[in-house]
């Protein structure tokens, strides 16, 4: 049951997405409905905030360093209720609260803005560290893309986090193997992530991102080694929910246009999905 | 004032193969830049002129700094906040003092990415760029500087930064009335020693509306553009300046530190009693949008620039 709560809201996600971009234009649809079943497994179940106080002390942090990722963050918050859906109506319009990388400033529930790759895990390390220091019990939540791992400044963090035992700290790579010119194998080849960041000195774990059941288990299991920072390893699949985009690079941008063939063909999906799965009557 | 829609990226692209195709020791170096960079075509036609670095700005710096210190002519383009910002430090020692012939560009620069925000939003770049030792700074902003920018960068020897417009911009003049030189100004327009209006950049055709409009008031006004920021046409500015009642510098940039400054720091010495303002962005961009609301949200479009203007002289 909790699991199916779970996917129907990361359904409810993947539609404000997929309509915002229709209806605004150009967004980074692709990597946006490839993180959304793990953004929904986070706020639906494992982390601790409170709606009616954004900034509650106390609250697990969550840190999207991928911050083109947004769509999928503004369609969680607005799902759990942080902000009204409406927002999104103004999408790429002057002085929207919902720009094209979140903004802490502007967004209930956005714990820090971000936008430039490579920031999230040093913020996030700093963020749990200062928990540790304060005798805080909250847990802090980097997700990170694949591509992103070639910034130097996430392998400095993860030396840092290790050092300092952070064991709040959990990160997550969306490892969709794609980035902007290609895949990641093309562009700059990560390789192992799993022993690299075990050589850090992180407990790694490596899930199915769309796999509601294995996230929720793997993020239940946190810290998965006391005294060691956590990295999940969630590989994805970029666009996923638009049949026509998934696993092409091409989507990493999407602008559909309203009333266009591809925009039709995503609406589609999303309904067909839903009766299969017996939410439609 | 002519309109093409050519986009400026497109344009870099095309000179930036055409030269690849000539000089072999030309290399495309690419950040995960996709077809922003417009790298696309030399890295079709010129896969071994081409390397792609992936995500890692400061280690790109890095790398053309050593293909540079072997006779490599590295032109390596990133959206423009992430390769004069996060990779500085490498940038001032590497190439700035070093003095290695590598070519930065920072694509879809200014409030360009309007809608994506401040991350993506480069309006320190000049400021930046501009205190580097041996950087020549290139502010272009319609195609024509675009191509001129890189031909000319290509043939100096040297460190040099060319900040990149994103969007087709009407050109201020017909091409054959153009003559670009590194470190020269120009005169767009002079009908008089008013009202001078220095410009550089993505508003040279908003400088130059704003000169028409405040011309048909019955002022007398120069217009002078400069696409080189550093080393700024001090001499032209001296001959606009002396005879002025007042000048006003215009910028799609923060007015700390960019051009207005370069001009302030031009002129400071001079004995004039004349004011100049600097009209730019006051201090960082935090609102977003489609690009002309935004550059309007700001006071920046020749409407607003017209006000902006009045507003001083009629005081
Ligand atoms: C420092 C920095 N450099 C470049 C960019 C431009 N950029 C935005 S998304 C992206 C690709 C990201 O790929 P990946 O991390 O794999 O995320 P995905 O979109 O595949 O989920 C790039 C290069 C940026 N936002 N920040
Ligand atoms: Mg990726």
């Amino acid at each position: 049951m909790q699991i199916e709560t779970i996917e129907r809201k990361a359904f409810e996600i993947r539609k404000h997405i997929v309509h915002t971009v229709i209806n605004n234009g150009d967004g980074h649809a692709g990597p946006s409905l490839s993180c959304t079943d793990i953004l929904a497994t986070l706020y639906f179940d494992i982390m601790d905030v409170r709606v009616d106080e954004p900034k509650w002390s106390d609250r697990d942090r969550f840190v999207l360093s991928a911050g083109h990722k947004c769509l999928a963050l503004y369609g969680t918050l607005i799902e759990k209720g942080f902000e009204k859906a409406d927002v999104l109506e103004t999408y790429n319009q002057l002085g929207s609260k919902v720009p094209g990388h979140p903004d802490m400033k502007k967004f209930n529930g956005v714990d820090f803005s971000s936008g430039a790759l490579g920031h999230g895990l040093p913020i996030g390390a700093g963020m749990a560290l200062n928990a540790k220091l304060k005798g805080e019990k909250n847990r802090v939540f980097v997700l990170m893309g694949d591509g992103e791992q070639g910034e130097g400044s996430n392998w400095e963090a993860a030396m840092f986090a290790s050092h300092h035992g952070l064991d709040n700290l959990v990160g997550i790579i969306d490892r969709n193997g794609l980035q902007i010119n290609g895949s990641t194998r093309d562009v700059l080849d990560t390789r192992d992530l799993r022993e690299k960041y075990s050589a850090f000195g992180w407990s790694v774990k490596v899930v199915d991102g769309h796999n509601i059941e294995e996230l929720l288990n793997t993020f239940q299991s946190i810290p998965f080694q006391k005294g060691k920072p956590s990295m999940v390893i969630a590989n994805t699949i970029k666009s996923k929910g638009m049949p026509f985009a998934e696993g092409n690079v091409k989507y990493h941008h999407w602008n559909p246009g309203k009333n266009s063939q591809e925009s039709k063909d995503a609406l589609d999906a999303l309904e067909r999905y839903a009766n299969d799965k017996g939410w439609i009557k | 004032m002519t309109v093409k829609q050519r986009n400026p990226r497109d344009v870099f692209g095309e000179v930036l193969l055409e030269l690849g195709r000539e000089n072999d020791s030309i290399m495309a170096v690419s950040c995960d830049s996709g077809a922003g960079s417009g790298m696309n075509p030399f890295k079709q036609a010129l896969p071994h002129q081409y390397l792609e670095v992936g995500i890692n700005e400061q280690n790109a710096i890095g790398v053309c700094a050593g293909l540079a210190e072997g006779g490599s002519i590295p032109v390596v383009s990133a959206i423009a906040p992430f390769i004069s910002m996060r990779a500085f430090e490498q940038v001032r020692n590497d190439l700035g003092y070093a003095n290695m012939n590598v070519k930065v560009i920072g694509s879809s620069s200014g409030l360009s990415h309007s809608a994506l925000g401040s991350t993506h939003q480069a309006i320190e770049d000049l400021t930046l760029m501009r205190v580097i030792p041996n950087m020549v700074v290139f502010n272009p902003g319609d195609c024509y500087e675009v191509e001129m920018s890189l031909r000319e960068a290509i043939k100096h020897k040297g460190p040099v930064y060319i900040r990149m417009p994103r969007h087709p911009m009407a050109e201020p003049l017909d091409e054959s009335q153009r003559h670009f030189k590194l470190g020269k100004g120009e005169i767009l327009m002079n009908t008089g020693d008013e009202i001078v209006i220095a410009v550089s950049g993505t508003l040279t055709v908003d400088g130059l509306m704003t000169g028409k409009i405040l011309d048909e008031m019955g002022y007398g006004v120069k217009v002078l553009n400069f696409t080189t920021v550093k080393p700024l046409d001090t001499e032209l500015l001296y001959d606009a300046y002396k005879d002025a009642k007042y000048l006003f510098t215009l910028e799609e940039h923060s007015q700390i530190g960019g051009f207005g400054s370069a001009v302030l720091e031009a002129l400071g010495s001079v004995k004039h009693g004349v004011p100049i303002h600097i009209v730019g962005i006051t201090d960082g961009s935090i609102n977003t949008g489609p690009y002309r609301e935004l550059l309007d949200a700001y006071g920046l479009t020749w409407e607003k620039v017209v006000d902006r203007i009045l507003n001083v002289i009629q005081k």
